[in-house]
């Protein structure tokens, strides 16, 4: 995860957190952060390919990225809902 | 067609237009009041024909690539005009044509006004998430979203929701969505929309393209109007003690500024996934194209004589699904354009030049993300908001952090 953090490195504020420093945010980050941090983890973990949806709509996501027939199987996101 | 790309993603949601007309008249409404107008000569509802063979199109592209589980949006037009009882049988019939190894999960977006306890006991009974739109509080919603004789919808919405967050379908809501007018308070907003407890809210962009620019975006890139409203709900809903609720687009962009991927096509490179079929079965683009140009999101594909696969081949839908490759080459010099994407793809458009394009929301989205960016990374918020502003009844934002 944190190569593609490097990736998405993004002008002067670093969005390249090194994994050490999301472990204390995942732990002392307000609790949206955490949150996220806890989804990110989850699909980084489940493995296959998160795919956009239509924008018009709230529900109807899946809890599960996709997983094709070359994705590797993984356990499935453990969160519900976007 | 050939192409060097890599591999389609097959889809994995079907938007349904279950019914073509709305009983509401919200002036800033892709469908009605933009660009194409092709709703006119649609069918009002989508027949039972239309529907079963829908669901034989759905049951084939799922099979043929091997996906076990996909999403149906049941939209409109307003979708809860289809009444209950139609919209049961699209849910059964889709279902059983998709057969036992096949999930397919129903979501249904509505304005609300339709939603009674009739409705959501039909909903309950199969599974069917509803998402409804509301911009906010009364004030806010009257300013769009009226009835034809120019009535508010806000208390039938209310209604609704009312219901929809109670104890027995509480597990059906599926989130509000609202649409952003700079005239409206932003944390007044979020707020009225945090009364009824969602599960998650989202703040749509106007439709608008560089031809026809959203309310209030200059060409001037300094201006950043819609991302200073974004940022002030960010930071109520971000500095909140306990998360309250999800906002979509804002937990979008941090999601991508973590290295995740972006879950909807309006931010990041993930590949969108999703199609549209009219009522009367015409396979079209992401429908919000409409606000672009008449016929922008025509495909010619049918579901009664053409495969999904042949969407799936469209240039557009390619361009979708290409990520960094699909940007016009102004995005990818860009240093945010892993977290943007190049924002919603309709709103890129430029009369002469299409869509290879940066989004005309481009600048607000740049320092939207960089805001974002710089907060997670554990730079000071902006200091608290001052009072209203007695001309505008809106509260007026501190300086973003540096």
């Amino acid at each position: 995860m944190a190569e593609r953090m490097r990736e998405a490195e993004f002008g002067s504020a670093p969005t390249i957190l090194p994994d050490q420093l999301l472990d204390e945010l995942a732990e002392n980050g307000t609790d949206v952060l955490r949150h996220v941090i806890r989804r990110v983890r989850a699909e980084a973990g489940a493995g296959g390919r998160i795919v956009a949806r239509f924008n018009n709509q709230n529900g109807g996501v899946p809890t599960a990225p996709y997983l094709g027939r070359d994705a590797p199987a993984g356990p499935g996101a453990d969160e519900a809902g976007p | 067609m050939t192409d060097a790309g890599p591999a389609p993603v097959p889809f994995q949601e079907f938007v349904l237009k279950v019914h073509s007309r709305c009983n509401l008249a919200c002036d800033y409404c892709y469908v009605y009041e933009m660009a194409d107008q092709s709703w006119a000569r649609r069918p009002r509802v989508m027949s039972a024909e239309v529907v079963r063979r829908t669901g034989e199109r759905i049951a084939e592209h799922l099979r043929d690539h091997g996906v076990t589980e996909a999403s149906v949006v049941l939209h409109g037009g307003e979708p809860l005009l289809a009444g209950a009882r139609r919209l049961e049988h699209v849910v059964t019939e889709l279902r059983r044509l998709a057969g036992a190894g096949t999930a397919l999960s129903f979501v249904v977006q509505t304005n609300g006004t339709l939603l009674d306890q009739d409705m959501l006991e039909v909903f309950r009974r199969h599974d069917v998430r509803v998402g409804v739109s509301l911009d906010g509080d009364r004030a806010a919603t009257d300013r769009h979203r009226r009835r034809p004789d120019g009535a508010s919808s806000y208390p039938a919405t209310v209604r609704a929701l009312d219901l929809l967050s109670g104890p027995r379908y509480r597990s059906l809501f599926a989130g509000l969505l609202a649409t952003v007018d700079l005239r409206t308070d932003p944390v007044r907003a979020y707020e009225a929309l945090l009364e009824f407890d969602p599960p998650v809210v989202d703040f749509l962009l106007p439709h608008g393209t560089w031809t026809d620019p959203p309310p209030g975006r200059s060409a001037d890139p300094a201006s950043t109007p819609y991302a200073d409203w974004l940022i002030a709900v960010f930071e109520r809903w971000y500095a909140a003690p306990r998360r309250e609720t999800g906002v979509r687009i804002l937990e979008e962009i941090l999601v991508l500024l973590l290295g995740g991927a972006s879950r909807v096509e309006s931010v990041g490179l993930s590949p969108a996934a999703f199609v549209v079929v009219e009522t009367d079965g015409e396979i079209e683009l992401v429908d919000t194209l409409k606000a672009a140009y008449p016929g922008a999101a025509a495909t010619g594909l049918t579901v009664h004589s053409d495969r999904f696969d042949a969407a799936l081949a469209h240039p557009a839908v390619r361009a979708g699904q290409r990520g960094v490759a699909g940007l016009p080459g102004a995005c990818r010099a860009c240093p945010a354009h892993q977290v943007c994407g190049g924002g919603l793809y309709p709103h890129r458009f430029r009369a002469g030049r299409g869509f290879d394009n940066p989004s005309v929301y481009c600048a607000d989205l740049y320092r939207l993300i960089g805001h974002l960016a710089r907060r997670v990374a554990g730079a000071p918020g902006p200091p608290p908001a001052g009072p209203p502003d007695p001309a505008t009844e809106r509260t007026v934002p501190g300086p973003a952090a540096a």
